[in-house]
């Protein structure tokens, strides 16, 4: 009997360690849900002129084990241009990999989409992240713009949607001195979006540096008061010692 | 006992071809294993990550400009009282405390640090700058990635004709309020204290005064090391090595082979493996020593194969061993010799 005991404790043991080491298998790829492809891939860590990774205006500070939800606007559109409208999350500072991708989305078009459920305990809390780790991106591929952005809610709650404010996180691909942000409208028109001013003090260091290459920056602009439509968010970068500048425009959709 | 003499001999006959056979196998065997084994490597490379637990990581270093991101907390002891300008609003104060709000980042100008604290298990990413055009013969950019939280000290150094000790911050709460900026010059003679803690995924951007460097020994690693990364907007993968002299070496059984400069490599450790030495050249050049149970080099993620020696190699190196074959026939045969002769029959 104690022979057997032995033997169950053991195949139980053998079991639980299967059971992990499955788990933790499978965390190592991507992972397929219902509504999405959540998991860990080698993300890109080289660098273009400005990399966006995250388009939002309202993101809460989730903690573990909650369930999220994403909410954006999707212009209308011909039908066939449905199908190129994307969902991903990826971390501002890559870290362990991490990549959610929305798929078979039935995305409403000239409407409000919600994704989710998107529980944390799947992937997010499994592999230690940080709420203010995760960057949402959504997006469109528009045949005269290019790729237009819409601007995200993360949430568990609508009731916690209270912000106007968008927030924009990319990439540098040079270290800048300094940034120059400009939005303007379809027709090229300036919009006043209340940015800051985004430099070093080089009274401290003549080649001081705002950002340094490859780290990730926030930018915030207000654009909250204009009509709904495509805006662009040109982005210049003045890079330290040198005439050199790197830029990038952003087309986003504006839906207040 | 005594045994018919076609008998011995049918059974010396097998005895001896199961020797060899059995030899034969073995070999066979332990050319397909590959035992974890301790690795000696020297590379040069402009990148790795790589999982700790080590409390404390990079040695001291003097930097024209310090960039921290994550701020989560500051707090500065000026050595003499400075004005400090809070989106334009100053006073004069001995003592700022400064607390981040989302994506709050600080840059503190001519100060020394000497290292950083790791508060938990951490994955740490040392990246070179290794820009193709570089804009300033000044600095040389060094950055460190945490996945984990992060704290340290570091004391303002005198001023020099070209740069002034300050520090700036962004996105952070001063005495409670929320602000876009706060900036202050530090004392002109050094000396003031300041600490600094981060949220998790913080990063630390070191301009390093020219002549200086920065780099640290005897850091555990407990986890697979990829020598490689992902190119944006695809997903091509890229080797992070630099140089023609990376080499990687087997102690227990000297073997060692050469890396090409356009290689992949990924080394796993088995226990104990230890990032003996790091330090800023022309990229991280480092050395790693520790039981491993697996090195694999290639052209790319399908061309990787195993470097690790098989079992044969080790036995092979311990060649006494095979003087054991010739005695293990020696003594068959003589066994068989003493079954052959009666008890009594010399």
């Amino acid at each position: 009997m104690v022979g057997l005991s032995h033997i169950k404790r053991s195949a139980l043991a053998m079991s639980l360690i299967a059971a992990f080491a499955s788990s933790w298998a499978q965390l190592i790829g991507p992972r397929q849900f219902a509504n999405r492809v959540e998991g860990t891939k080698p993300v890109p860590t080289a660098l273009a002129q400005f990399t966006l990774i995250a388009l939002t205006r309202n993101a809460v500070h989730f903690h573990s084990n909650d369930t999220l939800y994403v909410r954006f606007f999707v212009p209308p559109m011909p039908l066939a241009q449905k199908d190129g409208i994307f969902l991903r999350a990826l971390e501002r500072e890559a870290t362990t990999g991490y990549f959610m991708t929305a798929k078979n989305p039935p995305w409403k078009v000239g409407d409000w989409n919600v994704f989710g459920p998107w529980p944390t305990k799947d992937v997010i809390d499994i592999l230690g992240i940080d709420a203010g780790n995760i960057g949402v991106l959504a997006s469109y591929r528009d045949d005269n713009s290019g790729d237009v952005y819409l601007p995200i809610d993360l949430y568990e709650d609508s009731n916690q949607l209270s912000a106007h404010t968008y927030t924009l996180h990319f990439i540098a691909g040079r270290p800048l001195q300094s940034l120059d942000i400009n939005v303007s409208n379809a027709s090229g028109q300036h919009v006043d979006a209340h940015t800051s001013t985004f430099r070093c003090n080089k009274a401290f260091n003549p080649n001081c540096i705002w950002c340094a290459a490859g780290s990730v920056q926030a930018i915030t602009f207000d654009i909250s008061s204009a009509s709904a439509g495509v805006y662009h968010v040109q982005l210049v970068g003045h890079v330290p010692g040198s005439l050199e500048t790197i830029s990038e425009d952003f087309a986003l959709y504006h839906h207040p | 006992m005594k045994l018919p003499n076609a008998s011995l001999t049918r059974l010396l006959h097998w005895g001896i071809a199961a020797v060899w056979v059995s030899t034969a196998v073995a070999v066979l065997i332990a050319t397909h294993i590959h035992p974890p084994t301790t690795l000696a490597a020297s590379l040069d490379v402009r990148r790795i990550s790589f999982k700790t637990d080590a409390n404390r990581i990079l040695g001291p270093n003097n930097d024209s400009q310090l960039l921290v991101s994550k701020i989560r907390s500051v707090q500065i002891h000026f050595n003499s009282p400075q004005l400090v300008s809070a989106d334009g609003t100053t006073h004069k104060t001995d003592i700022v405390e400064i607390s981040g709000e989302p994506f709050a980042a600080c840059s503190f100008y001519r100060v020394r640090s000497d290292g950083v604290n790791l508060e938990r298990d951490s994955l740490l990413t040392l990246s070179v700058d290794q820009d193709p055009n570089p804009t300033s013969s000044t600095f040389r950019p060094f950055s460190l990635n945490v996945h984990g939280l992060l704290s340290g000290n570091l004391t303002s150094q005198a001023a020099t004709q070209a740069l002034v000790p300050g520090f700036s911050c962004q996105h952070v709460r001063v005495d409670g309020a929320s602000v876009q900026s706060v900036e202050s010059r530090l004392s002109p003679g050094g000396g003031d204290a300041i600490f600094f803690a981060t949220y998790t995924d913080a990063r630390l951007d070191f301009a390093l005064d020219q002549g200086n460097s920065i780099g640290d020994t005897q850091i555990p690693i407990r986890d697979a090391i990829r020598f490689w990364e992902v190119e944006p907007g695809s997903e091509n993968v890229k080797t992070v090595l630099l140089g023609n002299e990376n080499k990687v070496s087997f102690e227990d059984v000297g073997q060692s082979f050469m890396l090409d400069d356009a290689d992949l490599l990924l080394v796993e450790p088995h226990r104990d493996l230890y990032l003996r030495r790091f330090v800023l050249k022309d990229g991280i050049q480092l050395s790693l020593h520790g039981a491993v149970r697996e090195v694999k080099s290639g052209a790319g993620p399908k061309d990787l194969r195993t470097h690790l020696p098989t079992l044969f190699d080790r036995i092979d190196n311990t060649k006494r061993v095979w003087g054991v074959i010739p005695a293990l026939v020696a003594f068959v045969l003589g066994l068989f010799e003493k079954l052959r002769r009666s008890p009594g029959e010399k």
